[in-house]
């Protein structure tokens, strides 16, 4: 059942990235109400950004704009993630992007850009990390009016809501507690939306070993999630 | 203010930073690298035609011709791992480069080993060789290559700089070896160690420490 949901996420996160199907920056409710915005940022095309790069590469300044916002919602998710800070998420996408600025001429013709960019902004995080001797700081919580319009906007059961921020805390537990490479390898490919050739550039391994970190989390969470569920019902 | 995205600010803040800092273009970054390495090779090959280029004397030309043929091909093969990047900005993975750096070594001691042995004496220990010289020439043939190359590629790996930097070193000294073998004809083990190997894990190390100053971003 498991591993007919990931083919099934799988392919349409693979149709998402050949921009065969529409993806929206922004999902709408079941009940076709008030947008709401997406938790996690859906990949736009890489080819797209890989076009963008290369223009840059070769002189045409204005496609650093299309190159931004192409990448920095994506960098962002991954970086808000790994610092839990959003002011330190934005300080390191800034870093990340005028790193690839300051390296444009040395890019290679015809290399992803994608992967490149995840790279740099990963050893952003463990220099910072490595520097303060501390891995991240407590999430900001963000503006409490503005979260609790979100909330207004589900328009979903609070039971649900509750059960639901149940699973995300249990999953983001389970999470903590593998190796990182797993999590990591995890994180890019169905949390980024990464491929896993390109999560595989990031991690400087193989795709087959990207894949197997991939399942063996993805195992592991299901085991997690089906335990708790097996508790509930008891 | 949208959250689980950067603030409009951002963007500003970065176009602003991006003009106030200069970045050369691809055309002008790939003409200084040729540059850079044209002069890094030509300044080599200055020292190495003047400490007497090949030498001819002592040994028969199929044992010179054997020895440089296997070694540049070893040189070959770890500059393809090492160096060719393909279409990927961080090149291969770290296990290749690990395995360069360790393998090629190796297959180098083995082939002068096995080509040498195909001669009388090829082995033959010759007075007042110790390898201190063609540890000397080797290293000073590979500094400026191995510096203009690091250099060329200088901020853009940011997955495995140093392993990077030690197989680039590897694999110069690989192509320094192939100069070296033409010009010294002592295949005694200690001295072909000493003079021919060392240099290799000398630049590897020299590779590995500089790589992750200068290739990371």
């Amino acid at each position: 059942m498991g591993t007919f949901r990931e083919e099934a996420a799988d392919k349409a996160g693979s149709e998402a990235r050949q921009g065969l199907v529409p993806v929206p920056h922004e999902r709408e409710t079941q009940q076709g109400h008030a947008p709401v915005p997406a938790t996690r940022v859906d990949p736009p095309s890489s080819a797209a950004a890989d076009r963008a790069m290369d223009r840059y590469a070769s002189g045409d300044g204005a496609a650093f704009s299309q190159l931004y916002d192409l990448l920095a919602p994506r960098l962002f998710a991954f970086l808000l993630r790994a610092t839990r800070s959003h002011c330190e998420a934005e300080d390191l996408v800034q870093q990340t992007m005028l790193k690839m600025h300051c390296a444009r001429g040395r890019f290679i013709r015809g290399a992803g850009v994608v992967p490149w960019a995840f790279s740099i902004a990963r050893r952003l995080v463990i220099d910072r990390a490595r520097r303060s001797k501390v891995r991240g700081t407590a999430y900001e919580a963000g503006d409490p009016n503005e979260v609790l319009a979100q909330l207004a906007a589900l328009d979903i059961a609070a039971d649900e809501m509750v059960h639901s921020k149940l699973v995300g805390k249990l999953i983001q537990r389970e999470l903590e507690r593998l190796a990182p490479r797993n999590r990591l390898a995890f994180e890019l490919v169905k949390q980024d939306g990464l491929t896993h050739a390109e999560a595989a550039k990031v991690l400087g391994t193989t795709v087959m070993a990207v894949k197997l970190r991939t399942h063996r989390t993805c195992a592991a969470l299901r085991a997690a999630l089906q335990k708790s569920l097996d508790v509930r019902d008891a | 203010m949208n959250r689980s995205l950067p603030s409009e600010d951002l963007k500003i803040r970065l176009l602003r930073a991006v003009e106030a800092t200069p970045a050369p273009t691809r055309a002008a970054e790939s003409k200084r690298a040729a540059w850079l390495l044209a002069g890094a090779l030509f300044g080599s090959l200055l020292v190495y035609f003047t400490l007497g280029g090949v030498r001819l004397i002592g040994r028969p030309p199929s044992l010179i011709v054997g020895t440089v043929a296997g070694t540049a091909t070893i040189a070959a093969v770890a500059m393809w791992i090492a160096i060719a990047r393909g279409r990927a900005m961080a090149g291969r993975t770290s296990s290749w480069l690990t395995a360069v750096a360790i393998a090629a070594p190796l297959a180098l001691i083995a082939w002068k080993i096995f080509w040498s042995a195909q001669y009388e004496h090829g082995l033959d220990r010759m007075e007042g060789r110790l390898g201190l010289r063609c540890l000397g020439v080797s290293l000073t043939l590979a500094v400026l290559p191995l510096a203009a190359l690091l250099f060329s590629r200088r901020g853009t790996d940011a997955v495995h700089p140093a392993r990077a930097g030690m197989g680039v070193g590897v694999a110069v000294g690989l192509v320094v070896a192939t100069l070296v073998d033409t010009w010294c004809p002592v295949a005694y083990v200690p001295h072909f160690l000493l003079g021919h190997v060392v240099p290799l894990a000398v630049l590897g190390a020299a590779g590995l420490w500089f790589g992750r100053k200068i290739l990371a971003p």
